[in-house]
């Protein structure tokens, strides 16, 4: 299972696992879908990514906004060298984690 | 073969192609700096292709051509016959190597060095040495990869595709980026909504990178535009010497500590209408730089939409075949309109197949030239109506006839220099093709100034093999239609060109096949002309429906020239089953269509269909016509050996199948008829 959702009373814990393509996209966004609806501080942890689609990227900016329009705040872990080195030359770590 | 390198392939021979034109230009022109500069640039564009693609063998041999065209061009020096003849050697084997690639992959050849040398020499004004013929292919070891030293840097902005998918991922893209060069800054515009307007197969966002390449943009471009349609790129050289400022990293990569300090990842926009203005300012900036005008499609698409043309226009066939009497009178007018929208858009794709002969006629001067040379002629060849367009299958299909009719009339047709000086003919012979459009139809023509056709030859050769007896005169077109038989060459001296008695025949079948024919005139000592017709197009025509019995059979429509009721008294049967019809005093040759496809005659009358080609007719007995209809038209030799008579089939909109008969097959036996009545009588 690429993603998987631990819910508290004070917080959500998405877990990263592997390769998001563009296909399991879909299991990301309803993921997220269930922490917009129920917002509550959350971590994202992808220390165990491998890889993301853009359009999952996409899907983790959305969640940070919708959530942090509703005062709650989303916390990245450091996600693996290799993944950190893609998204980081491209702008994208530098814009995720900015906000 | 991915598109990336169908890309590469399809540019790659076309610049290969313009050397060649180039070097031929500045060998029979005056010299002129500016056609120099355009070698140089055909040069250094394949080379920065070729090292792209990964070919290092192919970018390090353009690499020491660039080098010495270099020198050519500060040189200023004159190409001179056996300078152009090395770099025509040059290109034959970037021409080589290329190929190679496609089966071999990068390979180099032990020749290339020293054809580099030979080159280097005659510019530099040395005595150079003989170059041996482009080896067997050798694998060796892969050459250095190309120097990023000095490398050029761009501006790149990069609005992806609007749509994601499997194959779309731009931060894919970007990172293939990173193969072909370095980033030095990039700059992330995002502009993603919150969750609830977020549509995950849309893609929000945009770069813009500070690139470093030693290749070409359009490689850049092509990368970044591969995985989907609708992507926009911007690409501007940066003018000012890349220094390492540019590389310093910024507050915001300090923050991150970068693993890679050489790129600096700008901190990222936040004001979507500020990044959207920027966009569509880089989309009008290059609309008014006037680029992409132009895309290319791969061939199989084209033939894909023309495939699925042709279906509609059988379904819109049929449509308007199932019209009767009760038919009411909107649906009458959108059939229509529908016919006429289907008849512009078949107009339409087909002229997205055209492409000018230029495409096939550009071979040709390299070709004259070498044969010339090999067999001590002189040859001044000219082209003329490059511009005229040809379907592409047709244009490929004609490649081969083409080379042999002009190789011919070089070996056969011009004669070497002391002969024609002798017949106070000018030292240099002539070769012309030509290209023109006429009554729907493509002409091609390839004359020469030379010998011409020895008739006499012709008939004594005939007579060897036994086609023809002593006592028998045939015309002189007969005897020409001897030289398309096979076996039949009057060469007294076999060559490696020509005279095999192989090839005349091969040429006129594979014009044939292509639903074209072709025809010879020749004057003894002042040359020879072949011309060529073909179609437009293989792929539908205007044509009308004959009928015999419950048969229905296809003419084109641009053979017809006019049909009426046929009465027995105008009809005069000269000689046995050799049938002339009177048509107001002129007697054309009749050719009864039931008698022609095996069915019983009937005693009433019918109609006649007059149908011309090439100024020649023959009237055809029909039943009754069926009317005009667009035809897409289906070979018969698919399926079938080639049957004389037909062009191939069609499905009609009732859905049976009618063949189409081949006209210049008709008009032919016809003339046939009448010389063997002239004959006997």
């Amino acid at each position: 299972m690429q993603v998987s959702l631990k819910t508290t009373a004070k917080r959500h814990k998405a877990t990263l696992n592997g390769e998001i393509g563009f296909a399991e996209t879909a299991t990301l966004y309803e993921t997220a879908q269930q922490i917009a609806q129920n917002p509550k501080e959350t971590q994202i942890d992808w220390s165990n990514l491998t890889a993301i689609h853009y359009a999952g990227v996409q899907v983790l900016f959305a969640l940070r906004k919708s959530l942090e329009e509703q005062g709650y705040k989303v916390q990245f872990t450091e996600p693996n060298p290799q993944l950190y080195q893609h998204l980081h030359t491209f702008g994208v770590w530098d814009a995720l984690i900015q906000s | 073969m991915d598109s990336l390198m169908q890309l590469f392939y399809d540019e790659a021979n076309e610049m290969v192609e313009g050397m060649e034109q180039v070097l031929l230009a500045l060998e029979s022109g005056e010299p002129d700096p500016e056609t120099v500069n355009a070698l140089f640039r055909y040069a250094h564009s394949f080379k920065g292709n070729s090292a792209a693609m990964g070919f290092t063998h192919l970018s390090k041999f353009t690499h020491g051509l660039e080098s010495a065209m270099e020198a050519l061009r500060k040189e200023q020096r004159t190409l001179t016959p056996e300078l152009a003849t090395l770099l025509l050697q040059a290109v034959d084997m970037i021409r080589t190597l290329l190929e190679r690639t496609r089966t071999e992959g990068d390979v180099g050849d032990p020749t290339c060095e020293p054809l580099l040398q030979q080159i280097n020499a005659v510019i530099n004004g040395e005595t150079p040495q003989p170059v041996p013929a482009p080896s067997a292919p050798v694998q060796t070891a892969p050459a250095e990869p190309p120097t990023t030293q000095g490398t050029p840097q761009y501006r790149i902005t990069y609005q992806p595709a609007p749509t994601l998918s499997a194959e779309h991922d731009p931060l894919q893209l970007l990172t293939e980026l990173q193969e072909y060069g370095q980033v030095i800054e990039c700059r992330f515009r995002e502009q993603i909504p919150p969750l609830e307007q977020l549509k995950t197969d849309a893609c929000y966002g945009s770069w813009e990178l500070l690139y470093e390449t030693a290749f070409e943009p359009a490689i850049v471009r092509a990368l970044l535009e591969l995985a989907a349609e609708g992507a926009e790129v911007r690409i501007e050289p940066v003018n000012a010497a890349p220094t390492t400022e540019t590389a310093q990293p910024t507050a915001a990569e300090t923050v991150a500590a970068a693993p890679q300090p050489s790129v600096a990842t700008l901190p990222p926009t936040e004001t979507p209408a500020a990044a959207a203005a920027t966009t569509t300012a880089a989309v009008n900036a290059a609309a008014n730089k006037g680029e992409a005008q132009s895309i290319r499609v791969s061939t199989e698409k084209i033939d894909a939409l023309m495939n699925l043309v042709s279906e509609i226009v059988i379904a819109q066939s049929m449509l308007s075949s199932a019209q009767n009497a009760d038919t009411d009178e909107r649906t009458r007018a959108a059939i229509t309109q529908m016919e006429r929208h289907v008849r512009d858009l078949h107009e339409r794709v087909m002229a997205i197949r055209l492409l000018p002969v230029s495409y096939l006629f550009n071979r040709f001067p390299r070709m004259v030239r070498d044969t010339a040379a090999k067999l001590g002629k002189k040859v001044n060849f000219e082209v003329e109506g490059e511009e005229t367009e040809l379907d592409r299958t047709l244009l490929e299909a004609l490649s081969d006839p083409l080379t042999h009719l002009i190789r011919n009339a070089i070996d056969h047709g011009i004669e070497p220099p002391d002969e024609r000086r002798q017949n106070g003919k000018p030292e240099t012979g002539t070769i012309k093709l030509s290209a023109y459009q006429s009554e729907g139809r493509i002409y091609i023509e390839v004359r020469d100034d030379g010998r011409g056709i020895n008739t006499e030859r012709v008939r004594e050769k005939a007579i060897q093999l036994g086609w023809i007896t002593e006592n028998d005169h045939p015309s002189e077109e007969t005897l020409f239609e001897f030289l398309f038989q096979p076996g039949f060459s009057t060469a007294q001296q076999v060559s490696d060109l020509s005279g095999r008695g192989v090839g005349m025949d091969v040429v006129k079948r594979n014009v044939e096949s292509l639903g074209g024919s072709i025809s010879v005139q020749s004057k003894r000592g002042e040359g020879t002309r072949f011309l060529l017709r073909v179609p437009l197009t293989l792929a539908i025509m205007d044509g009308l429906g004959l009928t015999v019995a419950d048969e229905h059979y296809i003419v084109p429509l641009t053979a017809v020239v006019e049909a009426f009721q046929y009465e027995s008294l105008q009809h005069t049967a000269l000689f046995d089953q050799y049938e002339m019809v009177n048509v107001r005093g002129e007697f054309i040759p009749l050719v009864r269509l039931r008698q022609f496809v095996g069915l019983p005659e009937t005693d009433h009358d019918g109609l006649i269909v007059v149908l011309e080609q090439e100024g020649e007719q023959i009237a055809l007995l029909i039943d009754g016509i069926a009317g005009q209809q667009q035809v897409v038209l289906k070979s018969l030799e698919e399926n079938f050996v080639r049957v004389h008579g037909f062009a191939g089939a069609t499905i009609l909109g009732d859905g049976r199948v009618a063949l189409i008969l081949d006209v210049s097959d008709l008009i032919r036996r016809g003339r046939q008829s009448a010389e063997r009545y002239a004959a006997v009588a």
